[in-house]
């Protein structure tokens, strides 16, 4: 294997308490790591990313929400004053019948920043998969990418194996660009 | 102690789950299918025919009269917002309360809710006649230098109703990229590319499950009070108005719980025979069902209240023509559908009392079905009743049902049923991802009892 295209080793457990133990040690020594797994519980969320909470997703759509109510606001007063047309005696301005529309707007920007921001921030669409990803872990097994320089693999296959790991092998970049590098 | 549902998916694995969930979607259609989605497409092609002579004749085909201008187009669009209604409700609430069991019917009935919203789309358009310029009713630069009114419960519909599906369509298709993910693992050919394109590149990893998860609960918060503002507003369309019998405070409770009602019977309606011809009956179980009849006793006894407390405040109210109304509803000209209706969905769900029909698939099935007919039978009520009995008796008229119109209720329940047979047949009825948190739960919950000595025989069943 070429060594300049070694980016580190992958493991794959069946057993996902091992796996999160196996996980948890490989971050805490201070590697970069990246999990995968056929779930997404919050167990292992606040176990490996325990900041997750702080998630700028939230921000966004809070921010989502605020614009489109704005916009909501803004386009009912101005176009009520553009076309001034009285019905039933009512103020042209008639804020309580807006408020409806600047609720649904508020929630539909929300959902779109919503959506945006998780894109942005999971880094999808993408076009390429993970070096490291195996289709098994999307089915019933669970998978631990560690990266490391070429002196390290053997300290980590065997470490991986002695944490429960089924199988143990070694993750390079693929030329050409045909796979994306893992991601971090 | 957990219920017996509850730690019954430890006995599974997790590519046991895969297996079972992905074999209808990868086995080529069957003869069942094919049978069902052509009779489906018969009913779209009557309705399309009868919507054909529509357009060419003209709106006196329908059965349309003065003073009756609203009935089975606007019928059809409030009883499909309705349906509409209850499957996001039931997917979102039910993940915000963390309810077990959520994964047996949020995937069926989010798509429930984005194919009924399509269909009562069509129906305001089809009552429009000049179907051509149904854009007119969105605020949009144009050379009549007008803007729609934004005081009318009309104009408010169309932003309660596009924004209801936005956001349910993206609650719905993201909540499936896991599952499409899967999917394109195991794919060849031209599904590949399908479902490679559909997963968006997701492989599970910690980075985008952190944000997944912030997503969803996020989406989930946003779409419950979004559900409860789209029929209040469709409910105003008619209590805005000053008519005897449609002007009146409870209304938006009272339709949105009649929403929930009659999409809850609807879920029943598609889940039953999903369960049985794709064999989900280990994912979808009798205790699951149960759940979901429990819950139609709760919103049948709301819509039973409403119809009570909307006779009383009638005669309490002592105004003649209030009064003469609700007389005409239950005694007048369609008095059938009115005992109809207040049969199906007053009486008719307190067989749900009975331990023997909740745990009936014959007897959930027959329930479900009249709740449906009965829902519909409420709106053909509320709308036309009012209309043919307004203040004046100069005024009264009546309205008699088409062919026509039948043909296009024929055809939206063929739009429908097609919309929904393809997606069970494209994409995962059952959501993968969520089923085997259940098991692994389940397996952590086994563990536990069976430390404790507390296993075998000591579950408490859901009865």
């Amino acid at each position: 294997m070429p060594a300049d295209r070694f980016v580190g080793v992958c493991a794959s457990f069946e057993d996902q308490k091992l796996w999160r133990a196996a996980t948890f040690a490989a971050q805490a020594s201070g590697q970069a790591i990246e999990a995968y797994g056929p779930v997404a519980d919050e167990q292992t969320m606040r176990l490996l990313r325990p900041h997750s909470t702080q998630n700028p997703v939230r921000l966004w759509t809070l921010l989502g929400g605020i614009f489109g109510g704005t916009i909501a606001f803004c386009m009912t007063i101005w176009m009520s004053r553009n076309w001034p047309l009285v019905v039933g005696g009512k103020p042209i301005v008639s804020w309580p019948p807006f408020i409806c529309i600047c609720f649904e707007m508020t929630v539909l920007y929300a959902s779109f920043a919503c959506m945006g921001s998780f894109l942005a921030y999971a880094r999808l669409p993408h076009l390429t998969l993970p070096a490291a990803y195996r289709p098994e872990f999307a089915v019933d097994h669970f998978g631990l990418f560690v990266a490391c320089a070429p002196i390290e693999a053997e300290h980590w296959q065997r470490q991986l194996i002695e944490q429960g790991a089924q199988w143990v092998w070694l993750i390079e970049n693929q030329p050409r660009g045909r796979l994306a590098l893992p991601t971090f | 102690m957990p219920l017996r549902s509850e730690i019954e998916p430890a006995r599974f694995t997790l590519r046991e789950v895969s297996d079972e969930i992905l074999r209808p979607v990868e086995a080529p259609p069957s003869m069942r299918f094919l049978l069902g989605l052509a009779f489906s497409l018969l009913c779209v092609a009557i309705g399309v025919a009868a919507w054909g002579r529509q357009l060419y004749i003209g709106m006196g085909v329908s059965g349309l009269a003065w003073p009756v201008m609203w009935a089975m187009y606007i019928t059809c669009f409030v009883f499909w917002i309705g349906i509409a209604h209850s499957g996001t409700l039931i997917s979102a609430i039910l993940y915000l309360f963390r309810a077990k069991f959520r994964p047996s019917f949020s995937r069926a009935s989010e798509a429930m809710t984005i194919f009924a919203i399509a269909t009562a789309g069509l129906f305001p358009i089809l009552h429009l006649g000049r179907a051509w310029r149904f854009y007119w009713v969105f605020p949009y630069p144009n050379e009549r230098r007008i803007w729609v009114n934004f005081r009318s419960p009309l104009v408010l519909d169309i932003f309660a109703i596009s924004t209801y599906l936005t956001v349910s369509l993206i609650f719905w298709y993201l909540g499936m990229v896991p599952d499409f993910a899967e999917l394109r693992d195991r794919a060849l050919g031209w599904r590949r590319t399908l479902y490679g394109v559909l997963s968006l590149g997701w492989v599970g990893s910690l980075r985008q499950k952190a944000p997944f998860l912030k997503l969803y609960i996020l989406l989930a918060g946003l779409a419950t009070p979004l559900v409860l503002s789209v029929h209040t507003m469709v409910s105003w369309d008619f209590a805005l108005s000053l008519l005897p019998g449609w002007h009146e405070e409870i209304f938006p409770p009272y339709f949105v719980a009649g929403a929930i009602f009659s999409g809850l019977a609807m879920v029943l309606t598609l889940v039953i025979p999903l369960r049985h011809y794709f064999h989900f009956e280990n994912h979808i179980t009798m205790d699951h069902l149960e759940a979901l009849a429990k819950l139609i006793i709760l919103t049948s006894s709301i819509v039973a209240y409403s119809y009570a407390s909307e006779y009383f405040t009638a005669w309490y109210s002592g105004d003649t023509y209030e009064r003469t109304a609700y007389f005409l509803r239950a005694f007048g000209h369609y008095w059938k559908p009115f005992w109809i209706m207040s049969v199906c969905n007053v009486l008719v769900p307190l067989l749900f009392f009975f331990r023997r029909v909740r745990r009936s698939l014959v007897g959930l099935l027959v329930v479900s079905i009249l709740v449906n007919i009965g829902m519909f039978l409420e709106r053909l009520v509320i709308i036309v009743t009012t209309l043919a009995y307004s203040f004046d008796p100069g005024s009264w008229g009546l309205w008699h049902l088409t062919w026509v119109e039948v043909g296009i209720v024929i055809g939206s329940f063929g739009w429908f049923m097609t919309l929904f047979l393809l997606f069970v047949q494209f994409a995962p009825s059952l959501p993968i991802a969520e089923v085997k948190r259940d098991v692994l739960e389940a397996r952590d919950m086994v563990e536990t009892l069976t430390a404790a000595n507390l296993l075998p025989g000591e579950t408490v069943h859901a009865g």
